[in-house]
């Protein structure tokens, strides 16, 4: 058994033991090792996304996805010129009927 | 300034600005990790984690603190995190090779020493990294940032967004818990 003295000297000198402590070095080519860490990582993501792509249910997805906004598109073109032929009918019609005052009052 | 023009730099994708962050801050964030992780290789992937991510989220650094109190917030939570898995790891190892699902075989890793005590304290320290690691986190993260990365009071307290009081506080009882940790294990000792 330590006396109590021998104790309380080897706690104190234990606790002290980090005072003068110097800083650990990264070790060498720590830079070139992170630059070729970050570049696999962008590489790995793009490849996730094309991995991503290439699977068939995605695939498919995107091309349905493509098919359906330009048939949106071409019936948004077709429809186009009838709109504007209506609204042309119905300026006609106002002009026609005299309507297009903005007061019943004023002639 | 120099600092301003740096985080600019870096905000601009500059390589040259990263590559000066790394030669500057490289040992800093190896260090800090290393005191935390205890392992050469896993301090140095946690340091290249800490600059992937000041790379990433440079936007985000508003400039309210010095960079270099940001960087010890990023390496002390990945470091923190990167210990906690480790953990856990260990934890699942033991209760899966209880069942016999896990026939890896356990090893404890060697003492810690860290490179830069000097000879005569290489024993002592190894023990005393021992009972660091029993700390609760906040009063390890005090007491590391003071003794190996010799950070003032106040310093650590805009690290762990804390009062100088409270820094006070965990160093204190950071001192209590480890002379209690070592008058057991000198005690037993024999």
């Amino acid at each position: 058994m330590k006396t109590d003295d021998k104790l309380k000297q080897d706690i104190e000198a234990t606790l002290n033991s980090l005072d003068k402590v110097s800083r650990a070095e990264a070790p060498p080519y720590f830079y070139t090792r992170l630059l070729s860490r970050m570049e696999r990582k962008r590489v790995s993501a793009l490849s996730r996304v094309l991995q991503l792509l290439s699977r068939p249910v995605v695939g498919i997805s995107v091309l349905v996805l493509f098919l359906v906004l330009n048939v949106v598109a071409i019936r948004g073109i077709m429809s186009a010129p009838k709109a504007q032929g209506q609204a042309s009918d119905a300026q006609s019609f106002a002009t026609e009927y005299n309507l297009n005052t903005t007061s019943v009052y004023s002639n | 300034m120099v600092e301003q023009l740096l985080v600019e730099a870096l905000k601009n994708r500059q390589q040259s600005a990263f590559a000066a962050l790394v030669t500057d801050f490289q040992h800093m964030v190896f260090n800090t990790a290393l005191g935390i992780i205890h392992n050469r290789e896993e301090a140095e992937d946690v340091a290249q984690e800490v600059f992937i991510q000041v790379y990433e989220s440079i936007n985000q650094f508003k400039g309210d603190s010095k960079l270099s109190t940001w960087l010890y917030r990023i390496t002390i939570t990945k470091a923190l995190d990167w210990q906690r898995r480790k953990q856990r790891k260990k934890r699942f190892a033991v209760v899966t090779s209880l069942f016999g699902i896990n026939n890896e075989v356990l090893i404890d890793p060697p003492d810690f020493i860290h490179p830069g005590v000097t000879m005569e304290n290489k024993e002592r320290s190894a023990i005393l990294f021992k009972a660091i690691d029993k700390l609760p986190e906040n009063q390890k993260v005090a007491f590391l940032l003071i003794k190996i990365e010799d950070q003032t009071y106040q310093e650590v307290a805009d690290i762990m967004g804390a009062s100088v009081g409270a820094v006070e506080s965990y160093m204190h009882r950071a001192r209590q818990n480890l002379r209690k940790m070592l008058e057991d294990f000198y005690t037993n000792e024999q």
